[in-house]
Protein backbone atom coordinates (compact mmCIF):
# COMPACT_ATOMS: atom_id res chain seq x y z
CA UNK A 1 0.00 0.00 0.00
CA UNK A 2 1.44 3.41 -0.95
CA UNK A 3 1.91 6.11 1.66
CA UNK A 4 -0.52 8.32 -0.30
CA UNK A 5 -3.24 5.71 0.03
CA UNK A 6 -2.45 5.18 3.72
CA UNK A 7 -2.55 8.94 4.36
CA UNK A 8 -5.88 9.24 2.51
CA UNK A 9 -7.37 6.41 4.53
CA UNK A 10 -6.24 7.85 7.86
CA UNK A 11 -7.58 11.31 7.05
CA UNK A 12 -10.84 9.84 5.82
CA UNK A 13 -11.27 7.73 8.95
CA UNK A 14 -10.84 10.81 11.14
CA UNK A 15 -13.27 12.86 9.06
CA UNK A 16 -15.86 10.08 9.02
CA UNK A 17 -15.69 9.71 12.78
CA UNK A 18 -16.24 13.47 13.09
CA UNK A 19 -19.24 13.38 10.73
CA UNK A 20 -20.81 10.49 12.62
CA UNK A 21 -20.55 12.45 15.88
CA UNK A 22 -22.04 15.53 14.19
CA UNK A 23 -24.89 13.44 12.76
CA UNK A 24 -25.65 11.68 16.05
CA UNK A 25 -25.70 14.94 18.01
CA UNK A 26 -27.81 16.72 15.38
CA UNK A 27 -30.35 13.90 15.17
CA UNK A 28 -30.62 13.62 18.96
CA UNK A 29 -31.00 17.38 19.41
CA UNK A 30 -33.51 17.58 16.58
CA UNK A 31 -35.65 14.85 18.13
CA UNK A 32 -35.46 16.28 21.65
CA UNK A 33 -36.25 19.83 20.55
CA UNK A 34 -39.18 18.67 18.42
CA UNK A 35 -40.60 16.63 21.29
CA UNK A 36 -40.12 19.55 23.70
CA UNK A 37 -41.95 21.79 21.24
CA UNK A 38 -44.93 19.43 20.97
CA UNK A 39 -45.16 19.11 24.75
CA UNK A 40 -44.76 22.85 25.36
CA UNK A 41 -47.34 23.76 22.73
CA UNK A 42 -49.98 21.24 23.72
CA UNK A 43 -49.64 21.18 27.50
CA UNK A 44 -48.16 24.55 28.44
CA UNK A 45 -49.50 26.55 25.47
CA UNK A 46 -46.00 27.96 24.96
CA UNK A 47 -43.76 28.36 21.94
CA UNK A 48 -40.04 27.64 22.18
CA UNK A 49 -38.62 30.79 20.58
CA UNK A 50 -35.95 29.93 18.05
CA UNK A 51 -36.47 26.15 18.28
CA UNK A 52 -38.07 25.85 14.82
CA UNK A 53 -35.22 27.64 13.08
CA UNK A 54 -32.63 25.65 15.04
CA UNK A 55 -34.28 22.34 14.13
CA UNK A 56 -34.34 23.29 10.45
CA UNK A 57 -30.66 24.26 10.69
CA UNK A 58 -29.86 20.89 12.25
CA UNK A 59 -31.53 19.11 9.32
CA UNK A 60 -28.91 20.61 7.01
CA UNK A 61 -26.12 19.42 9.34
CA UNK A 62 -27.47 15.88 9.04
CA UNK A 63 -27.71 16.32 5.26
CA UNK A 64 -24.06 17.34 4.86
CA UNK A 65 -22.85 14.67 7.30
CA UNK A 66 -24.79 12.07 5.31
CA UNK A 67 -23.52 13.42 2.00
CA UNK A 68 -19.93 13.20 3.26
CA UNK A 69 -20.32 9.65 4.55
CA UNK A 70 -22.03 8.69 1.27
CA UNK A 71 -19.00 9.94 -0.70
CA UNK A 72 -16.81 7.60 1.31
CA UNK A 73 -19.12 4.60 0.97
CA UNK A 74 -20.00 5.35 -2.70
CA UNK A 75 -23.67 5.48 -1.82
CA UNK A 76 -24.62 8.70 -3.57
CA UNK A 77 -27.54 8.35 -5.95
CA UNK A 78 -26.20 8.06 -9.49
CA UNK A 79 -27.35 6.94 -12.91
CA UNK A 80 -24.28 4.91 -13.82
CA UNK A 81 -25.72 3.13 -16.84
CA UNK A 82 -22.40 3.24 -18.71
CA UNK A 83 -20.60 1.52 -15.86
CA UNK A 84 -22.71 -1.55 -16.57
CA UNK A 85 -21.06 -1.88 -19.98
CA UNK A 86 -17.65 -0.22 -19.53
CA UNK A 87 -14.75 -2.62 -18.92
CA UNK A 88 -13.21 -2.47 -15.42
CA UNK A 89 -9.95 -1.03 -16.80
CA UNK A 90 -11.81 1.95 -18.27
CA UNK A 91 -13.67 2.51 -15.04
CA UNK A 92 -10.33 2.61 -13.17
CA UNK A 93 -8.90 5.12 -15.66
CA UNK A 94 -11.95 7.38 -15.38
CA UNK A 95 -12.21 7.20 -11.57
CA UNK A 96 -9.63 9.91 -10.82
CA UNK A 97 -10.84 12.61 -13.27
CA UNK A 98 -14.48 12.03 -12.25
CA UNK A 99 -13.64 12.40 -8.56
CA UNK A 100 -11.64 15.55 -9.33
CA UNK A 101 -14.57 17.05 -11.24
CA UNK A 102 -16.86 16.34 -8.29
CA UNK A 103 -14.32 17.93 -5.95
CA UNK A 104 -14.07 21.04 -8.14
CA UNK A 105 -17.87 21.47 -8.28
CA UNK A 106 -18.11 21.31 -4.48
CA UNK A 107 -15.23 23.78 -4.11
CA UNK A 108 -16.97 26.11 -6.57
CA UNK A 109 -20.07 26.02 -4.33
CA UNK A 110 -18.12 26.50 -1.08
CA UNK A 111 -16.96 30.01 -2.01
CA UNK A 112 -20.37 31.60 -2.73
CA UNK A 113 -21.70 29.74 0.32
CA UNK A 114 -19.01 31.39 2.48
CA UNK A 115 -19.81 34.85 1.08
CA UNK A 116 -23.52 34.28 1.60
CA UNK A 117 -23.04 33.12 5.17
CA UNK A 118 -20.81 36.06 6.08
CA UNK A 119 -23.39 38.53 4.77
CA UNK A 120 -26.18 36.78 6.68
CA UNK A 121 -24.13 36.70 9.87
CA UNK A 122 -23.38 40.40 9.69
CA UNK A 123 -27.04 41.24 9.12
CA UNK A 124 -28.49 38.79 11.68
CA UNK A 125 -30.62 40.21 14.48
CA UNK A 126 -29.55 39.04 17.97
CA UNK A 127 -32.60 36.74 18.18
CA UNK A 128 -31.61 34.98 14.93
CA UNK A 129 -27.94 34.47 15.71
CA UNK A 130 -28.09 30.77 16.64
CA UNK A 131 -30.05 29.88 13.51
CA UNK A 132 -27.70 31.97 11.35
CA UNK A 133 -24.64 30.43 12.97
CA UNK A 134 -25.94 26.97 12.03
CA UNK A 135 -26.01 28.01 8.36
CA UNK A 136 -22.21 27.87 8.40
CA UNK A 137 -22.66 24.22 7.48
CA UNK A 138 -23.19 25.32 3.85
CA UNK A 139 -19.64 26.64 3.20
CA UNK A 140 -18.11 24.17 5.62
CA UNK A 141 -20.06 21.24 4.20
CA UNK A 142 -19.25 21.96 0.56
CA UNK A 143 -15.56 22.48 1.42
CA UNK A 144 -15.56 19.17 3.29
CA UNK A 145 -17.31 17.37 0.41
CA UNK A 146 -14.67 18.76 -1.93
CA UNK A 147 -12.01 17.32 0.36
CA UNK A 148 -13.74 13.92 0.50
CA UNK A 149 -13.86 13.68 -3.30
CA UNK A 150 -10.20 14.72 -3.40
CA UNK A 151 -9.35 11.94 -0.94
CA UNK A 152 -11.27 9.48 -3.14
CA UNK A 153 -9.25 10.67 -6.14
CA UNK A 154 -6.04 10.18 -4.13
CA UNK A 155 -7.08 6.70 -3.13
CA UNK A 156 -7.99 5.88 -6.74
CA UNK A 157 -4.55 6.89 -8.05
CA UNK A 158 -2.82 4.24 -5.93
CA UNK A 159 -2.40 0.86 -7.66
CA UNK A 160 -4.91 -1.76 -6.50
CA UNK A 161 -3.66 -4.03 -3.74
CA UNK A 162 -2.48 -7.39 -5.06
CA UNK A 163 -3.03 -9.31 -1.85
CA UNK A 164 -5.03 -8.78 1.29
CA UNK A 165 -2.70 -8.33 4.25
CA UNK A 166 -3.63 -10.26 7.38
CA UNK A 167 -5.09 -8.29 10.29
CA UNK A 168 -2.62 -7.35 13.04
CA UNK A 169 -2.40 -9.87 15.83
CA UNK A 170 -4.01 -9.14 19.17
CA UNK B 1 -22.33 25.49 -27.00
CA UNK B 2 -25.34 24.93 -24.71
CA UNK B 3 -26.00 21.56 -26.34
CA UNK B 4 -22.36 20.55 -25.80
CA UNK B 5 -22.57 21.44 -22.10
CA UNK B 6 -25.84 19.52 -21.68
CA UNK B 7 -24.33 16.50 -23.44
CA UNK B 8 -21.22 16.67 -21.26
CA UNK B 9 -23.38 16.74 -18.11
CA UNK B 10 -25.47 13.80 -19.32
CA UNK B 11 -22.26 11.89 -20.07
CA UNK B 12 -20.95 12.63 -16.56
CA UNK B 13 -24.22 11.34 -15.09
CA UNK B 14 -24.09 8.17 -17.18
CA UNK B 15 -20.49 7.60 -16.12
CA UNK B 16 -21.57 7.50 -12.48
CA UNK B 17 -20.81 10.98 -11.18
CA UNK B 18 -23.21 11.53 -8.23
CA UNK B 19 -26.39 13.15 -9.45
CA UNK B 20 -26.13 16.11 -7.06
CA UNK B 21 -22.76 17.01 -8.60
CA UNK B 22 -24.24 16.90 -12.12
CA UNK B 23 -27.18 19.09 -11.08
CA UNK B 24 -24.96 21.51 -9.17
CA UNK B 25 -22.53 21.74 -12.10
CA UNK B 26 -25.45 22.49 -14.44
CA UNK B 27 -26.74 25.18 -12.10
CA UNK B 28 -23.26 26.74 -11.70
CA UNK B 29 -22.73 26.85 -15.47
CA UNK B 30 -26.18 28.33 -16.07
CA UNK B 31 -25.75 30.99 -13.39
CA UNK B 32 -22.30 32.00 -14.65
CA UNK B 33 -23.37 32.10 -18.29
CA UNK B 34 -26.22 34.46 -17.39
CA UNK B 35 -23.84 36.67 -15.33
CA UNK B 36 -25.65 35.87 -12.10
CA UNK B 37 -24.00 35.64 -8.70
CA UNK B 38 -23.59 31.92 -7.89
CA UNK B 39 -24.71 32.74 -4.35
CA UNK B 40 -28.29 32.49 -5.71
CA UNK B 41 -27.82 28.72 -5.71
CA UNK B 42 -26.96 28.79 -2.01
CA UNK B 43 -29.96 31.03 -1.32
CA UNK B 44 -32.21 28.41 -2.96
CA UNK B 45 -30.62 25.68 -0.85
CA UNK B 46 -31.21 27.69 2.32
CA UNK B 47 -34.80 28.23 1.17
CA UNK B 48 -35.21 24.46 0.93
CA UNK B 49 -33.71 24.16 4.40
CA UNK B 50 -36.33 26.54 5.78
CA UNK B 51 -39.24 24.45 4.51
CA UNK B 52 -41.34 23.58 7.60
CA UNK B 53 -42.06 20.03 6.40
CA UNK B 54 -38.41 19.19 5.70
CA UNK B 55 -37.81 17.95 9.24
CA UNK B 56 -40.27 15.09 8.60
CA UNK B 57 -37.78 13.47 6.20
CA UNK B 58 -34.90 12.81 8.64
CA UNK B 59 -37.22 11.86 11.49
CA UNK B 60 -39.34 9.40 9.48
CA UNK B 61 -36.14 7.96 7.98
CA UNK B 62 -34.67 7.58 11.46
CA UNK B 63 -37.82 5.78 12.64
CA UNK B 64 -37.69 3.45 9.64
CA UNK B 65 -34.05 2.58 10.19
CA UNK B 66 -34.57 2.01 13.93
CA UNK B 67 -37.48 -0.33 13.21
CA UNK B 68 -35.75 -2.27 10.47
CA UNK B 69 -32.57 -2.72 12.52
CA UNK B 70 -34.66 -3.65 15.53
CA UNK B 71 -36.42 -6.62 13.92
CA UNK B 72 -39.72 -5.11 12.74
CA UNK B 73 -39.56 -7.08 9.45
CA UNK B 74 -39.57 -10.41 11.29
CA UNK B 75 -42.35 -9.31 13.64
CA UNK B 76 -44.48 -8.04 10.72
CA UNK B 77 -44.15 -11.37 8.91
CA UNK B 78 -45.24 -13.20 12.07
CA UNK B 79 -48.27 -10.98 12.63
CA UNK B 80 -49.50 -11.23 9.05
CA UNK B 81 -48.83 -14.98 8.93
CA UNK B 82 -50.86 -15.40 12.10
CA UNK B 83 -53.71 -13.39 10.59
CA UNK B 84 -53.90 -14.64 6.99
CA UNK B 85 -51.49 -17.59 6.76
CA UNK B 86 -54.36 -20.13 6.83
CA UNK B 87 -56.00 -18.73 3.66
CA UNK B 88 -55.22 -20.34 0.28
CA UNK B 89 -52.18 -18.44 -0.97
CA UNK B 90 -51.89 -17.05 2.55
CA UNK B 91 -48.12 -16.83 2.62
CA UNK B 92 -48.11 -14.97 -0.67
CA UNK B 93 -50.56 -12.44 0.80
CA UNK B 94 -48.31 -12.21 3.88
CA UNK B 95 -45.41 -11.42 1.54
CA UNK B 96 -47.34 -8.63 -0.15
CA UNK B 97 -48.61 -6.99 3.04
CA UNK B 98 -45.37 -7.25 5.03
CA UNK B 99 -43.37 -5.87 2.12
CA UNK B 100 -45.83 -2.99 1.65
CA UNK B 101 -45.61 -2.06 5.34
CA UNK B 102 -41.85 -2.37 5.38
CA UNK B 103 -41.28 -0.40 2.16
CA UNK B 104 -43.34 2.48 3.55
CA UNK B 105 -40.85 2.73 6.42
CA UNK B 106 -37.60 1.80 4.78
CA UNK B 107 -37.24 4.72 2.39
CA UNK B 108 -37.91 3.00 -0.92
CA UNK B 109 -34.25 2.19 -1.37
CA UNK B 110 -34.89 -1.36 -2.54
CA UNK B 111 -33.87 -2.58 0.88
CA UNK B 112 -37.15 -4.52 1.27
CA UNK B 113 -35.89 -7.27 -1.00
CA UNK B 114 -32.70 -7.59 1.01
CA UNK B 115 -34.37 -7.39 4.44
CA UNK B 116 -37.54 -9.42 3.83
CA UNK B 117 -37.12 -11.03 0.42
CA UNK B 118 -34.57 -13.65 1.41
CA UNK B 119 -36.62 -14.76 4.39
CA UNK B 120 -39.95 -14.85 2.52
CA UNK B 121 -38.54 -16.44 -0.65
CA UNK B 122 -37.27 -19.42 1.37
CA UNK B 123 -40.61 -19.73 3.18
CA UNK B 124 -42.56 -19.62 -0.12
CA UNK B 125 -40.42 -22.38 -1.63
CA UNK B 126 -40.75 -24.51 1.50
CA UNK B 127 -44.55 -24.24 1.24
CA UNK B 128 -44.37 -25.53 -2.35
CA UNK B 129 -45.16 -22.31 -4.22
CA UNK B 130 -43.74 -22.47 -7.79
CA UNK B 131 -40.16 -21.15 -7.96
CA UNK B 132 -40.86 -18.64 -10.72
CA UNK B 133 -43.95 -17.27 -8.94
CA UNK B 134 -42.04 -16.96 -5.64
CA UNK B 135 -39.19 -15.06 -7.29
CA UNK B 136 -41.59 -12.75 -9.14
CA UNK B 137 -43.61 -12.15 -5.99
CA UNK B 138 -40.72 -11.08 -3.72
CA UNK B 139 -39.21 -8.96 -6.51
CA UNK B 140 -42.49 -7.18 -7.28
CA UNK B 141 -43.54 -6.81 -3.64
CA UNK B 142 -40.35 -4.85 -2.95
CA UNK B 143 -41.88 -1.55 -4.00
CA UNK B 144 -45.62 -1.70 -3.40
CA UNK B 145 -45.68 0.34 -0.19
CA UNK B 146 -44.31 3.46 -1.87
CA UNK B 147 -47.61 5.32 -1.58
CA UNK B 148 -48.25 4.44 2.08
CA UNK B 149 -47.42 6.81 4.96
CA UNK B 150 -44.69 7.69 5.86
CA UNK B 151 -43.06 6.91 2.52
CA UNK B 152 -40.00 9.05 1.80
CA UNK B 153 -40.83 9.48 -1.88
CA UNK B 154 -44.16 11.08 -0.95
CA UNK B 155 -42.37 13.46 1.40
CA UNK B 156 -39.87 14.39 -1.30
CA UNK B 157 -42.64 14.92 -3.88
CA UNK B 158 -44.56 17.09 -1.38
CA UNK B 159 -41.53 19.28 -0.71
CA UNK B 160 -40.75 19.74 -4.41
CA UNK B 161 -44.31 20.24 -5.64
CA UNK B 162 -45.16 22.31 -2.54
CA UNK B 163 -48.40 20.45 -1.93
CA UNK B 164 -49.82 19.15 1.34
CA UNK B 165 -48.05 15.97 2.43
CA UNK B 166 -51.03 15.04 4.62
CA UNK B 167 -53.25 15.10 1.51
CA UNK B 168 -50.71 13.05 -0.43
CA UNK B 169 -50.72 10.41 2.28
CA UNK B 170 -54.52 10.25 2.16
CA UNK B 171 -54.44 10.10 -1.63
CA UNK B 172 -52.07 7.12 -1.62
CA UNK B 173 -54.22 4.90 0.62
CA UNK B 174 -56.90 3.66 -1.79
CA UNK B 175 -54.53 3.05 -4.74
CA UNK B 176 -52.22 1.01 -2.48
CA UNK B 177 -55.13 -1.01 -1.07
CA UNK B 178 -56.39 -1.61 -4.60
CA UNK B 179 -52.98 -2.84 -5.73
CA UNK B 180 -52.70 -5.10 -2.69
CA UNK B 181 -56.14 -6.59 -3.39
CA UNK B 182 -55.37 -7.15 -7.10
CA UNK B 183 -52.02 -8.82 -6.42
CA UNK B 184 -53.46 -10.82 -3.49
CA UNK B 185 -56.28 -12.22 -5.64
CA UNK B 186 -53.76 -13.35 -8.25
CA UNK B 187 -51.52 -14.86 -5.56
CA UNK B 188 -54.42 -16.69 -3.94
CA UNK B 189 -55.40 -18.14 -7.30
CA UNK B 190 -51.83 -19.41 -7.80
CA UNK B 191 -51.74 -20.74 -4.22
CA UNK B 192 -54.98 -22.65 -4.76
CA UNK B 193 -54.01 -23.93 -8.24
CA UNK B 194 -50.63 -25.22 -7.12
CA UNK B 195 -51.92 -26.65 -3.81
CA UNK B 196 -49.34 -24.68 -1.87
CA UNK B 197 -49.30 -25.51 1.82
CA UNK B 198 -51.00 -23.20 4.30
CA UNK B 199 -49.35 -21.87 7.45
CA UNK B 200 -51.65 -22.53 10.36
CA UNK B 201 -50.57 -21.06 13.70
CA UNK B 202 -51.78 -22.48 16.99
CA UNK B 203 -53.73 -20.19 19.31
CA UNK B 204 -50.61 -19.70 21.46
CA UNK B 205 -48.51 -18.84 18.41
CA UNK B 206 -51.09 -16.30 17.22
CA UNK B 207 -51.12 -14.69 20.67
CA UNK B 208 -47.33 -14.56 20.74
CA UNK B 209 -47.09 -13.08 17.21
CA UNK B 210 -49.70 -10.43 17.97
CA UNK B 211 -48.10 -9.55 21.31
CA UNK B 212 -44.75 -8.98 19.62
CA UNK B 213 -45.86 -7.30 16.40
CA UNK B 214 -49.01 -5.39 17.20
CA UNK B 215 -47.04 -2.24 18.11
CA UNK B 216 -45.44 -2.20 14.66
CA UNK B 217 -48.83 -2.53 12.95
CA UNK B 218 -50.27 0.27 15.11
CA UNK B 219 -47.63 2.71 13.94
CA UNK B 220 -48.86 3.46 10.39
CA UNK B 221 -52.45 3.23 11.67
CA UNK B 222 -51.58 5.81 14.33
CA UNK B 223 -49.90 8.10 11.79
CA UNK B 224 -52.89 7.95 9.41
CA UNK B 225 -55.33 8.45 12.30
CA UNK B 226 -53.35 11.38 13.71
CA UNK B 227 -53.15 13.10 10.33
CA UNK B 228 -56.78 12.40 9.36
CA UNK B 229 -58.12 13.70 12.64
CA UNK B 230 -55.97 16.82 12.46
CA UNK B 231 -54.32 16.06 15.82
CA UNK B 232 -50.87 15.96 14.30
CA UNK B 233 -49.10 18.00 11.64
CA UNK B 234 -46.72 16.11 9.41
CA UNK B 235 -43.61 17.20 11.33
CA UNK B 236 -45.27 16.32 14.65
CA UNK B 237 -46.23 12.92 13.27
CA UNK B 238 -42.58 12.38 12.27
CA UNK B 239 -41.37 13.37 15.74
CA UNK B 240 -43.84 11.11 17.52
CA UNK B 241 -43.03 8.22 15.15
CA UNK B 242 -39.28 8.56 15.75
CA UNK B 243 -39.75 8.68 19.53
CA UNK B 244 -42.16 5.70 19.38
CA UNK B 245 -39.70 3.65 17.33
CA UNK B 246 -36.88 4.35 19.81
CA UNK B 247 -39.02 3.43 22.82
CA UNK B 248 -40.26 0.28 21.02
CA UNK B 249 -36.83 -1.04 20.06
CA UNK B 250 -34.73 0.19 22.98
CA UNK B 251 -37.10 -0.16 25.93
CA UNK B 252 -39.84 -2.65 24.96
CA UNK B 253 -38.23 -5.20 22.60
CA UNK B 254 -34.66 -4.32 23.71
CA UNK B 255 -33.29 -5.14 20.27
CA UNK B 256 -31.09 -2.04 19.99
CA UNK B 257 -29.04 -1.86 23.13
CA UNK B 258 -25.37 -1.70 22.20
CA UNK B 259 -23.45 1.34 20.98
CA UNK B 260 -22.59 -0.61 17.81
CA UNK B 261 -26.33 -0.88 16.97
CA UNK B 262 -26.88 2.82 17.60
CA UNK B 263 -23.87 3.87 15.49
CA UNK B 264 -25.17 1.72 12.63
CA UNK B 265 -28.63 3.30 12.94
CA UNK B 266 -27.17 6.83 12.89
CA UNK B 267 -24.91 6.02 9.94
CA UNK B 268 -27.73 4.47 7.89
CA UNK B 269 -30.18 7.31 8.63
CA UNK B 270 -27.61 9.96 7.86
CA UNK B 271 -26.54 8.44 4.55
CA UNK B 272 -30.15 7.98 3.40
CA UNK B 273 -31.11 11.54 4.36
CA UNK B 274 -27.88 13.06 3.05
CA UNK B 275 -27.89 11.31 -0.29
CA UNK B 276 -31.52 12.32 -1.00
CA UNK B 277 -31.64 15.86 0.36
CA UNK B 278 -28.32 16.94 -1.14
CA UNK B 279 -29.83 16.17 -4.56
CA UNK B 280 -32.88 18.17 -3.63
CA UNK B 281 -30.65 21.09 -2.56
CA UNK B 282 -28.68 21.02 -5.79
CA UNK B 283 -31.85 20.69 -7.87
CA UNK B 284 -33.52 23.71 -6.22
CA UNK B 285 -31.00 26.10 -7.76
CA UNK B 286 -31.13 24.50 -11.19
CA UNK B 287 -34.92 24.33 -11.22
CA UNK B 288 -35.26 28.04 -10.50
CA UNK B 289 -32.74 28.92 -13.17
CA UNK B 290 -34.70 26.74 -15.64
CA UNK B 291 -37.92 28.51 -14.69
CA UNK B 292 -36.22 31.92 -15.08
CA UNK B 293 -35.11 30.79 -18.54
CA UNK B 294 -38.76 29.89 -19.33
CA UNK B 295 -37.84 26.28 -20.17
CA UNK B 296 -41.06 24.71 -18.76
CA UNK B 297 -43.09 27.33 -20.63
CA UNK B 298 -41.31 26.54 -23.89
CA UNK B 299 -41.93 22.85 -23.29
CA UNK B 300 -45.60 23.61 -22.69
CA UNK B 301 -45.88 25.61 -25.92
CA UNK B 302 -44.32 22.74 -27.89
CA UNK B 303 -46.61 20.18 -26.28
CA UNK B 304 -49.73 22.27 -26.82
CA UNK B 305 -49.20 22.02 -30.56
CA UNK B 306 -49.55 18.24 -30.45
CA UNK B 307 -51.72 17.51 -27.43
CA UNK B 308 -55.24 18.77 -27.15
CA UNK B 309 -56.88 16.93 -24.28
CA UNK B 310 -56.07 15.90 -20.70
CA UNK B 311 -56.53 12.26 -21.76
CA UNK B 312 -53.82 12.55 -24.40
CA UNK B 313 -51.60 14.30 -21.88
CA UNK B 314 -52.06 11.55 -19.28
CA UNK B 315 -51.36 8.83 -21.83
CA UNK B 316 -48.16 10.54 -22.94
CA UNK B 317 -47.25 11.13 -19.29
CA UNK B 318 -47.60 7.42 -18.54
CA UNK B 319 -45.33 6.43 -21.41
CA UNK B 320 -42.79 9.10 -20.53
CA UNK B 321 -42.71 8.23 -16.82
CA UNK B 322 -42.44 4.49 -17.44
CA UNK B 323 -39.34 5.20 -19.56
CA UNK B 324 -37.96 7.58 -16.90
CA UNK B 325 -38.68 5.02 -14.18
CA UNK B 326 -36.81 2.36 -16.13
CA UNK B 327 -33.78 4.63 -16.57
CA UNK B 328 -33.51 6.58 -13.32
CA UNK B 329 -33.70 5.96 -9.62
CA UNK B 330 -36.98 7.20 -8.12
CA UNK B 331 -35.57 10.12 -6.10
CA UNK B 332 -33.55 11.47 -9.04
CA UNK B 333 -36.59 11.13 -11.27
CA UNK B 334 -38.82 13.08 -8.88
CA UNK B 335 -36.27 15.87 -8.45
CA UNK B 336 -35.52 16.25 -12.16
CA UNK B 337 -38.94 15.64 -13.70
CA UNK B 338 -41.51 17.14 -11.33
CA UNK B 339 -40.58 20.83 -11.76
CA UNK B 340 -40.98 20.38 -15.52
CA UNK B 341 -44.25 18.45 -15.22
CA UNK B 342 -46.08 20.71 -12.76
CA UNK B 343 -46.88 23.57 -15.18
CA UNK B 344 -47.90 21.06 -17.86
CA UNK B 345 -50.23 19.24 -15.47
CA UNK B 346 -51.70 22.56 -14.36
CA UNK B 347 -52.34 23.55 -17.98
CA UNK B 348 -54.17 20.26 -18.69
CA UNK B 349 -56.19 20.45 -15.47
CA UNK B 350 -54.53 17.55 -13.60
CA UNK B 351 -54.76 17.98 -9.82
CA UNK B 352 -51.22 18.21 -8.31
CA UNK B 353 -52.10 15.59 -5.68
CA UNK B 354 -53.38 13.20 -8.36
CA UNK B 355 -50.29 14.02 -10.42
CA UNK B 356 -48.12 13.02 -7.44
CA UNK B 357 -49.84 9.67 -7.03
CA UNK B 358 -49.72 8.80 -10.69
CA UNK B 359 -46.09 9.90 -11.06
CA UNK B 360 -45.09 7.76 -8.09
CA UNK B 361 -47.22 4.85 -9.34
CA UNK B 362 -45.38 4.99 -12.68
CA UNK B 363 -42.01 5.19 -10.98
CA UNK B 364 -42.99 2.32 -8.66
CA UNK B 365 -43.43 0.16 -11.76
CA UNK B 366 -40.05 1.47 -12.97
CA UNK B 367 -38.48 -0.57 -10.14
CA UNK B 368 -39.36 -3.67 -12.15
CA UNK B 369 -38.47 -2.60 -15.68
CA UNK B 370 -35.08 -3.04 -17.38
CA UNK B 371 -32.48 -1.68 -17.89
CA UNK B 372 -32.20 0.03 -14.49
CA UNK B 373 -35.10 -1.44 -12.46
CA UNK B 374 -33.33 -1.67 -9.13
CA UNK B 375 -35.52 -4.51 -7.79
CA UNK B 376 -34.46 -6.71 -10.71
CA UNK B 377 -30.79 -6.22 -9.88
CA UNK B 378 -31.30 -6.69 -6.15
CA UNK B 379 -33.18 -9.93 -6.77
CA UNK B 380 -30.48 -11.04 -9.18
CA UNK B 381 -27.83 -10.53 -6.50
CA UNK B 382 -29.86 -11.83 -3.58
CA UNK B 383 -31.16 -15.02 -5.20
CA UNK B 384 -28.26 -15.64 -7.61
CA UNK B 385 -30.56 -15.87 -10.63
CA UNK B 386 -29.90 -14.43 -14.13
CA UNK B 387 -31.47 -11.02 -14.82
CA UNK B 388 -33.64 -12.37 -17.62
CA UNK B 389 -35.13 -15.06 -15.33
CA UNK B 390 -35.94 -12.46 -12.70
CA UNK B 391 -37.57 -10.21 -15.30
CA UNK B 392 -39.59 -13.11 -16.74
CA UNK B 393 -40.78 -14.06 -13.25
CA UNK B 394 -42.14 -10.55 -12.67
CA UNK B 395 -44.14 -10.36 -15.94
CA UNK B 396 -47.56 -11.44 -14.53
CA UNK B 397 -47.14 -9.00 -11.64
CA UNK B 398 -46.02 -6.27 -14.06
CA UNK B 399 -49.15 -6.86 -16.16
CA UNK B 400 -51.39 -6.51 -13.08
CA UNK B 401 -49.53 -3.38 -12.03
CA UNK B 402 -50.00 -1.85 -15.49
CA UNK B 403 -53.77 -2.43 -15.28
CA UNK B 404 -53.66 -0.82 -11.83
CA UNK B 405 -51.69 2.10 -13.25
CA UNK B 406 -54.38 2.71 -15.86
CA UNK B 407 -57.03 2.74 -13.12
CA UNK B 408 -55.02 5.15 -10.96
CA UNK B 409 -54.36 7.41 -13.95
CA UNK B 410 -57.82 7.57 -15.48
CA UNK B 411 -59.95 7.34 -12.32
CA UNK B 412 -58.75 10.35 -10.30
CA UNK B 413 -61.43 9.62 -7.69
CA UNK B 414 -59.22 6.75 -6.41
CA UNK B 415 -56.65 9.33 -5.29
CA UNK B 416 -58.99 12.24 -4.59
CA UNK B 417 -61.78 10.42 -2.68
CA UNK B 418 -61.25 12.56 0.39
CA UNK B 419 -61.93 15.84 -1.44
CA UNK B 420 -65.35 17.36 -0.76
Amino acid sequence: MTSLKRGCQLLERLLLRGWLIVAALSLALMLLLSLAQILARNFLHLGLGEADAVIRGLVMWVVFAGAAIAVHSHRHIRIDVLNLILPAAWQRILAVPLQLIASAVCAALAWPAARFWWQEWQAAAPADQIATALLIIFPFGFAALSLHFLINAGAATAPPATAVSPPPAG
Amino acid sequence: MTAAIILALILLALLGVPLFIVLAAGALIMAMSSDMDTAVLIIEMVRLGSSPTLIAIPLFTFAGVVLSHGGAPRRLIQVFTALVGRMPGGLAVVTLTSCAFFTAFSGASGVTILALGGLLHGMLLREAYPARFSLGLVTSAGSIGLLLPPSLVILVYGVIAQVSIEQLFLAGLVPTLLLLVMLSLYSMRIGRATHAERTIYTRAQIKQALREGIWDVFLPVGIIGGLLSGWLTISEAATVTAAYAVVLEVAIHRTLHTSRHLIEVVRETTVLVGSILIILSAAMGLTNLLIDAQIPMQLLETLEQHIHSPLQFLLLLNVFLLVVGAMMDIFSAIVVVIPLLLPLAHRFGVDPIHLGILVLANLEIGYLTPPVGINLFLSCQRFKVPLLSVFRSTLPFLAIMLIWLMLVTYVPMLSLWWKP
